[in-house]
């Protein structure tokens, strides 16, 4: 009798350690599949965008420029003057990463900046992948990406940070992109300018350093239509 | 008395041929920098910046007539104290050389608002030369490669808006005359001592070079010495494209440059008062 009581407890405990188990992971593609569907809600958009840098031996003023957005891939930024932005994680986009093969795998659920989130890893199965691999931080009840981390076949790891706005969103479209990344101070151009008498670096900052670049977005104009030829425009340039 | 000899003093400048070899170099120097930028600017700033679009992005224009200006200025104000020297060492030893001096100081006219007329000269010839470098420098390259904002590199890199810059130009060629002013009571003050026009000119421009040489060398013993170097106080235009911007440094490197404008001036005074013209 004993015996037999012992024997439906321990089957009961491997029952409920199961069930538990199964609602600790969770499938996250419905997820992914309704970011996308959210995503692709936006044909086109254009904001304002303020950009400031934050890197120890950089000082650039905040610099304002217009963004432009066309699905599925076309980006341009315009900037009054000249600024800086990030290489690697620039060209990141969340639409374009879901909307080919792709496996995604839950690995746990997080706080992030106080608010629940789902850490996927998102692995792209084509066969030359710009990320190779992405870890999305998704806010698991307002169904918004908090944060992306990953790895470009350029050899490069980003990580980007998206703030939503208060106000009404019905896009979801960031009100900020934060983009963390090493900048290493010999990338200087030192004497572009023939100030060859200038401090060198020291040993200690020869090293690679953190970065922090902000994009603030404000005024966006979303499925107004963009033309062509705002993209046709040379995107980058020195001169 | 004085104004009747500033004035002879300049025309008697203005009406030597070697007056204008500097402007003719500055035109020469400036417009071969500003044609070659020009021509093969991109070029040369997308080599230089190799490593940084490894990075970044870059997004705007770089190549603008404020970076030319910069390089110009960056330059041509190591080089220019020789061509000031070239002029400003003449004036005392040159009258000297050839008997001049003891015609002038036979006139009814102070030695000592003789040679302040011939400092004044001095001071005005290289305030010319720093003026028009500006006005060629800003106006060609504005011209030819347009506004922008300026990119300074030294310890740190800083970027200036185009509406910042003006300011900051016409600080670093203000300042720039204060540096010149000083080579130019340098040699006006080596001009003084010897009765050979050459020797004021080669002793400037050996001081010059030898000061330069002894500051770039990052030996303890030479760093020690550095504050007593006047070129150190020259490169204090360069504070004006720092980030923060400091008035305190401003004034104690251009303090640096007056006191020895004084001292320069004052030595010179006090050497020609007791000077034998017989000899």
């Amino acid at each position: 009798m004993v015996r037999s009581a012992k024997r439906h407890f321990i089957v009961i405990g491997l029952c409920l350690g199961s069930l538990l188990a199964q609602a600790q992971s969770f499938e996250p593609k419905p997820m992914l599949d309704s970011l996308q569907r959210r995503i692709n809600l936006v044909n086109d958009y254009q904001a304002d965008v303020r950009i400031k840098l934050d890197v120890s031996f950089i000082r650039i003023p905040v610099r304002r420029a217009q963004v432009f957005y066309k699905r599925p891939d076309k980006m341009r930024l315009k900037a009054k003057g000249f600024a800086l932005l990030p290489k690697r994680g620039m060209q990141f986009s969340l639409g374009n990463l879901l909307a080919k093969p792709y496996t995604a795998i839950w690995v746990r659920n997080e706080q992030f900046q106080g608010q629940p989130c789902a850490v996927v890893k998102v692995i792209p199965l084509d066969d030359n992948p710009e990320v190779l691999m992405a870890t999305l931080f998704i806010n698991r009840k307002a169904q918004r990406l908090c944060k992306a981390e990953g790895n470009t076949s350029a050899g490069g790891a980003f990580s980007i940070r998206f703030g939503y706005p208060d106000a009404p969103n019905p896009f979801d479209l960031p009100g900020t992109l934060e983009f963390t990344f090493d900048v290493n101070k010999m990338a200087l151009p030192m004497g572009i300018t023939g100030d060859f008498d200038s401090e060198r670096p020291s040993a200690k900052q020869k090293g690679p350093q953190r970065a922090t670049l902000q994009l603030l977005y404000s005024n966006y104009l979303v499925n107004k239509g963009i033309p062509e030829s705002v993209f046709r425009e040379e995107a980058t340039q020195t001169h | 008395m004085f104004w009747q000899a500033l004035r002879n003093e300049l025309i008697k400048l203005f009406s030597r041929g070697r007056s204008y070899i500097a402007f003719g170099a500055v035109v020469f120097i400036v417009g071969a920098i500003h044609l070659a930028l020009w021509v093969d600017g991109a070029n040369f700033l997308n080599f230089q910046t190799s490593n940084l679009q490894e990075q970044f992005l870059f997004e705007g224009n770089l190549l603008n007539g404020n970076l030319s200006a910069y390089i110009i200025l960056t330059a041509l104000l190591v080089h220019i104290p020789f061509l000031i020297a070239l002029v400003t060492g003449d004036l005392l030893a040159g009258e000297s050389a050839s008997g001049t001096i003891r015609f002038l100081l036979i006139r009814p006219i102070r030695r000592s608002t003789l040679v302040a007329a011939k400092f004044a000269t001095a001071i005005i010839y290289s305030t010319l030369l720093v003026l028009s470098m500006a006005l060629l420098s800003t106006f060609m390259g504005r011209w030819l490669l347009g506004n922008g904002d300026l990119f300074v590199v030294r310890d740190t890199m800083v970027l200036f808006d185009a509406s910042d810059v003006s300011w900051r130009m016409l600080g670093a060629y203000a300042f720039s005359i204060l540096g010149m002013a000083t080579v130019a009571s340098l040699s006006f003050l080596f001009s003084a001592i010897t009765d050979n026009a050459v020797t004021p000119i080669l002793l400037t421009m050996v001081i010059i070079i030898a000061f330069m040489i002894l500051s770039s060398i990052d030996l303890s013993l030479f760093k020690a010495m550095k504050p007593f170097f006047f070129t150190t106080y020259m490169n204090g235009w360069k504070l004006f494209f720092e980030d923060p911007f400091s008035w305190s440094r401003i004034a104690q490197y251009g303090g640096a440059l007056l006191l020895h404008v004084v001292i320069f001036f004052g030595f010179t005074q006090w050497y020609v008062q007791r000077k034998d013209i017989l000899s």
